[in-house]
């Protein structure tokens, strides 16, 4: 008793070993990497991960399901679930495709639930201003204009053309977030911008 | 050629061209096919205007504005995912369920969830597989793990074997699974006088896991809320209706089951509900989770026993995580830092008057470790038994405590 009493590291010593974590420039590791380490639970990485994709996801499906307080529940929704379920990544695509991946799928599945009854454009919250520099009054009115005309396509154009123009994926990736054929992201993302450019016509900058 | 095939032959190449001047503003078209869209373009006007048209917005719309996300969302996460991760562990009252459903219902309605059910599903079974196996040692005597004389000859064996195949789905329960197995294994380290036999019956163990196997099947045609939900309740008639299962057994199940709550809200109000003939709690009886010791036993715990046992708390959420974000070897390397602290308490257990409950727990607690070093394949797991077995001794406790360690 008395040698297994030696070998006592005592509560103190017991706790350090288990929290350990040393800080580190993150932006110098990749994506796969760092969702591999917030999967683990680092706790720093998890920030990482959050601030890395936070905004991104939340900008997307603010406009995917047109309700700021929907999109930031999704938002945690979809952080957790990939974080969670890391083990189902499939590294044959970036983290972001899979992540956009998670986040349409929560997004429609809530809308569908909801079934449009809380469909609340007006709580919509406004985007965060452009830089000073290139802010300007016309500016600013396109901007407004197209997030109206974006809150009128229809979601299967609404997303594809989120991706590619708020997201710059490839035709390929959005495909595989959506899972459609790259031809079909390329004809809905013309109907899109076809769609917009009828609805903005005179905001557009010359 | 007449004029009009002319025309029409134009028209039908605008057509073809304007399908691709999208992917050609974004330049996203291969060689060719960039090539023979340019030369189009130089020679139609509508198109060219068209294609710059469509550049413009294109310009004009690319990075959109950011939506900056609601404020602590890195602590949410934390929060969300620690709650996802020890959900196998909490105590969940009603209301959390409910809360719970309403803001995640929408996230349970896919395979993969669905899926994760079946992993649910199948961890109770391997769960209850487990109480069936042990109960039989216990009442046979033997402790050696054969199958009594009155179990179906080669059923047991078959059970044993079909537990040690990798069907669960997730990894998530299988640690669930291994949640449920250490509480019945807390209820193994139960004095002689407190445990009841648990005779499950092996055939309707047998039985109900290929009728989960093939409800599980057709999950994704079909909405399994109901038809899971029944075979569960069937599952705790069967076993009460033979005596065969106790309180404890029974909350440990369904406990397991209220993990599928979100994806199922049915099944809460109709798996958790007590099948009659089971025996309400006992109002005396020893919880299975630390923080309910801590809680309710404060009288009778002095401080470096409640000290001791926090720390076996914050050993087995930790071990969980581990065990779920790094496998067994990092769940194994955090054992062996844990046990040199729990062998040092443990030991000193006959120097002062522990209660008996904080013992059992200490000693479920080894055997989690044992197994997890099993688990890894790690040689100090043996010796870490045989602790557990002097331990036991010492207190007049059965040592059948995680027999399936023992080769």
């Amino acid at each position: 008793m008395a040698e297994s009493k030696n070998l006592a590291p005592g509560l103190a010593a017991m706790t350090t070993p288990w929290t350990t974590g040393s800080p580190m420039a993150w932006q110098d590791v990749d994506d796969e990497a760092l969702l591999d380490r917030a999967a683990r639970g680092e706790d720093a990485a998890v920030d990482a991960f959050v601030e890395r994709f936070g905004d991104r996801l939340c900008s997307f499906l603010v406009r995917l399901v047109r309700d700021r307080a929907w999109a930031d529940d999704l938002v945690q929704e979809v952080l957790v679930r990939a974080l969670h379920e890391a083990h189902r990544y499939d590294p044959e695509w970036p983290v972001v495709v899979w992540l956009f991946g998670i986040a349409r799928h929560l997004g429609l599945d809530l809308l569908r639930r909801e079934g449009g009854q809380r469909r609340r454009a007006s709580h919509l919250a406004r985007p965060e201003p452009a830089p000073a520099a290139v802010t300007t009054a016309e500016h600013r009115e396109f901007q407004i204009a197209l997030e109206a005309a974006l809150q009128q396509l229809p979601e299967e154009y609404r997303s594809v053309f989120l991706l590619r123009d708020g997201e710059s994926l490839s035709y390929e990736a959005i495909g595989e977030v959506l899972g459609i054929s790259p031809k079909t992201v390329s004809s809905r993302l013309h109907r899109a911008r076809t769609a917009l450019r009828s609805a903005l016509q005179e905001h557009l900058p010359r | 050629m007449t004029k009009n095939d002319d025309t029409s032959r134009s028209d039908r190449e605008c057509i073809r061209v304007r399908r691709r001047v999208t992917a050609f503003v974004d330049g996203q078209l291969d060689a060719r096919e960039r090539a023979a869209t340019q030369q189009h373009l130089r020679s139609c006007a509508s198109c060219m205007q068209e294609a710059r048209d469509l550049a413009r917005l294109a310009r004009a719309t690319h990075n959109l504005p950011p939506h900056r996300a609601g404020p602590g969302l890195a602590d949410r996460v934390r929060c969300g995912l620690a709650d996802r991760r020890s959900r196998g562990l909490a105590n969940l009252d009603t209301s959390a369920s409910a809360r719970r459903g309403r803001s995640w219902q929408h996230a349970f309605r896919t395979p993969g969830v669905r899926a994760a059910a079946a992993g649910i599903l199948i961890a109770v079974v391997w769960g209850a597989g487990f109480i069936a196996g042990r109960s039989s040692e216990w009442l046979s005597g033997t402790g050696t793990g054969e199958p009594s004389a009155g179990a179906t000859p080669g059923l047991e064996q078959r059970l044993v074997a079909d537990a040690a195949l990798p069907i669960v789905v997730d990894p998530e329960f299988v640690t669930s699974g291994r949640e449920v197995l250490a509480d019945l294994a807390w209820a193994e380290c139960l004095p002689a006088p407190a445990r009841r036999p648990m005779l499950a019956s092996q055939f309707a163990l047998f039985e109900l896991r290929e009728r989960a196997a093939a409800v599980l099947d057709r999950a994704p045609m079909t909405d399994p809320t109901r038809s899971l939900a029944q075979l569960v309740h069937d599952f705790g008639r069967t076993l009460a209706d033979q005596r065969a299962i106790d309180w404890r057994a029974w909350s440990s199940a369904a406990r397991a089951v209220q993990l599928a709550v979100p994806a199922y809200p049915d099944v809460e109000a109709r798996a958790i509900r007590r099948p009659p003939g089971i025996e309400a709690r006992p109002r005396r009886a020893p919880e299975p989770t630390i923080p309910h010791v801590l809680a309710n036993c404060g009288a009778e715990l002095s401080q470096p026993e409640r000290r001791d046992l926090a720390e076996l708390l914050r050993f087995k959420q930790q071990l969980v995580r581990d065990t779920l974000t790094g496998g067994p070897a990092a769940a194994a390397s955090r054992t062996t830092t844990f046990l040199s602290h729990w062998q040092s308490s443990s030991t000193s257990i006959g120097s002062h008057s522990e209660t008996h409950t904080t013992t059992s727990f200490r000693l479920a607690t080894g055997v989690r470790a044992a197994r997890t070093l099993n688990d890894a394949g790690r040689g100090d797991a043996p010796e870490l038994v045989r602790l557990i077995d002097r331990m036991a001794r010492d207190l007049g406790i059965d040592p059948t405590v995680d027999l399936p360690l023992r080769r």
